[in-house]
């Protein structure tokens, strides 16, 4: 059930990334909820537990996007990974207005790591291939800097969306059974 | 530590294994699988998604209504008059033709696609949509909407999907003329939303507002296809040749029906 549901989560959230975002954003300015979902999990569930999904959602981001196939996951898993280490280090749980500004912070390093490691993989595309890198990474734009602020709103929610309804139908069955056994 | 983290380790040398393949072209058949399976979703997402922002967009509209209708029944009757003599134009055009023995200009098979998803990267400037190799979809196809404005071309050719590569991606290079003087230059797209002709001979004349159309050289894109109006004027870099900047006919990014142009 835990897992039929997070499959159904991720792959809801891809689509809404691929087909809903880009009627009402301008296409500079998508908020990443692929990655968003990514640093959810990862803070939620551990990176652990998260890993098949992170995996799952990347592939499917890579399929619908122009990057180099593999750029977009590798991207989420190593970003995945990083946090889950700064999030063991820091304890960056244990304040909530600190939690609150260092989670905003990890969403906006992220989202340019993600960009850079994608744009990266088409500029290798580019050389390998002698054509001309189609795309441009502009870090200091407007487009960017409301892409990383919708991205940061959209983390907000997803991420309080997510640990209500992991809650409960993750936590609470689980309790319950430990209880009654 | 080490043998802790081997697993992880070795999904990163899989992905990395994985980005090789996919420089290498070995991707397609993967991409292709993924967006069969989910096209039908992504064009539900969309459909559902677009009747959303259309309820919204016609909520802040309502206060532009009454305008709106009496400069359009206006422009209406000023269109039937056009209309009645764009028939006459059109008769003499088939007379002659005819006399000539020369193929109808627009005469060309179409296909209607949805558009389902954009890139979710944001880097590129494409769109997918919902006809693939199994409809007759193959890569350089031009995509045009209805009114013969040229938005893109099939770059990437799936079963059930296609990729369409718009107009105004830096990548994209397209022959044109400007349909008053006949000045002849290439369409390419600028980061952003924007296009730029290029490469016009300096002999040439470039009137701002004029309409650009697809000059049909190279043979891929048929002539006659609406681009744009030319915008501001100047010289290239080098002072070798005159460029513009071309207003695009349309909003790209707000497409959601598009036709494919398999033949004349």
């Amino acid at each position: 059930m835990k897992n039929l549901t997070l499959f159904l989560f991720c792959i809801f959230i891809v689509f809404l990334q691929l087909s809903v975002e880009g009627v009402f954003f301008s296409e500079r300015r998508i908020p990443d909820l692929a990655l968003t979902l990514v640093i959810t999990l990862v803070l939620t569930l551990g990176f652990k537990e998260s890993v098949k999904w992170i995996l799952l959602t990347g592939i499917l981001i890579d399929a619908g996007s122009s990057a180099v196939f593999g750029t977009a996951t590798l991207s989420f898993f190593l970003i995945g990974w990083t946090i889950s280490w700064f999030a063991d280090v820091a304890d960056i749980r244990s304040r909530k207005t600190f939690f609150l500004a260092t989670f905003a912070l990890l969403v906006a390093v992220s989202e340019i790591v993600k960009n850079f490691i994608v744009w990266g993989g088409l500029k290798t595309n580019a050389s390998y291939s002698h054509k001309p890198l189609n795309a441009a990474l502009h870090i200091f734009s407007a487009d960017h800097f409301l892409k990383i602020l919708y991205t940061i709103v959209a983390a907000y929610i997803l991420y309080y969306i997510f640990r209500r309804v992991s809650r409960a139908l993750f936590v609470e069955p689980i309790k319950l059974m430990k209880r009654y056994h | 530590m080490f043998r802790k983290n081997l697993k992880y380790i070795s999904i990163i040398i899989i992905l990395a294994i994985v980005i090789f393949a996919g420089l290498h072209g070995a991707d397609n058949p993967v991409k292709g699988v993924i967006l069969s399976v989910s096209s039908p979703f992504l064009k539900t997402f969309r459909i559902f998604s677009g009747g959303t922002a259309g309820f919204f967009q016609f909520l802040g509209s309502i206060g532009d209504l009454k305008n709106d209708n009496e400069r359009l029944l206006e422009e209406n009757q000023k269109l039937i008059a056009e209309n009645n003599r764009l028939k006459d134009a059109e008769k003499e055009n088939v007379d002659l033709r005819n006399q000539l023995d020369l193929a109808p200009r627009h005469d060309f098979r179409l296909e209607a696609s949805f558009v389902i998803a954009q890139d979710p990267q944001g880097l590129g400037n494409f769109f997918l949509i919902d006809k693939g190799q199994n409809a007759g979809v193959k890569t350089g196809m031009p995509a045009i909407v209805s009114n013969g404005i040229l938005v893109g071309r099939v770059t990437e050719s799936f079963p059930n999907t296609a990729k369409v590569t718009l107009i105004t991606d830096p990548g994209s290079a397209v022959n044109a003329e400007a349909q008053k003087t006949g000045a002849k230059g290439i369409i390419e797209g600028e980061y952003g939303l924007g296009l730029k002709m290029s490469m016009i001979s300096q002999a040439d004349v470039l009137n701002e507002g004029d309409s650009v159309i697809t000059s049909g050289l190279g043979g891929e894109i048929p002539r006659g296809l609406t681009v744009g109006k030319i915008g501001q004027v100047g010289q290239s870099p080098d002072k070798l040749f005159q460029e513009t900047s071309v207003v695009p006919a349309v909003d790209v990014s707000k497409l959601r029906i598009v036709f494919i142009v398999k033949g004349q």
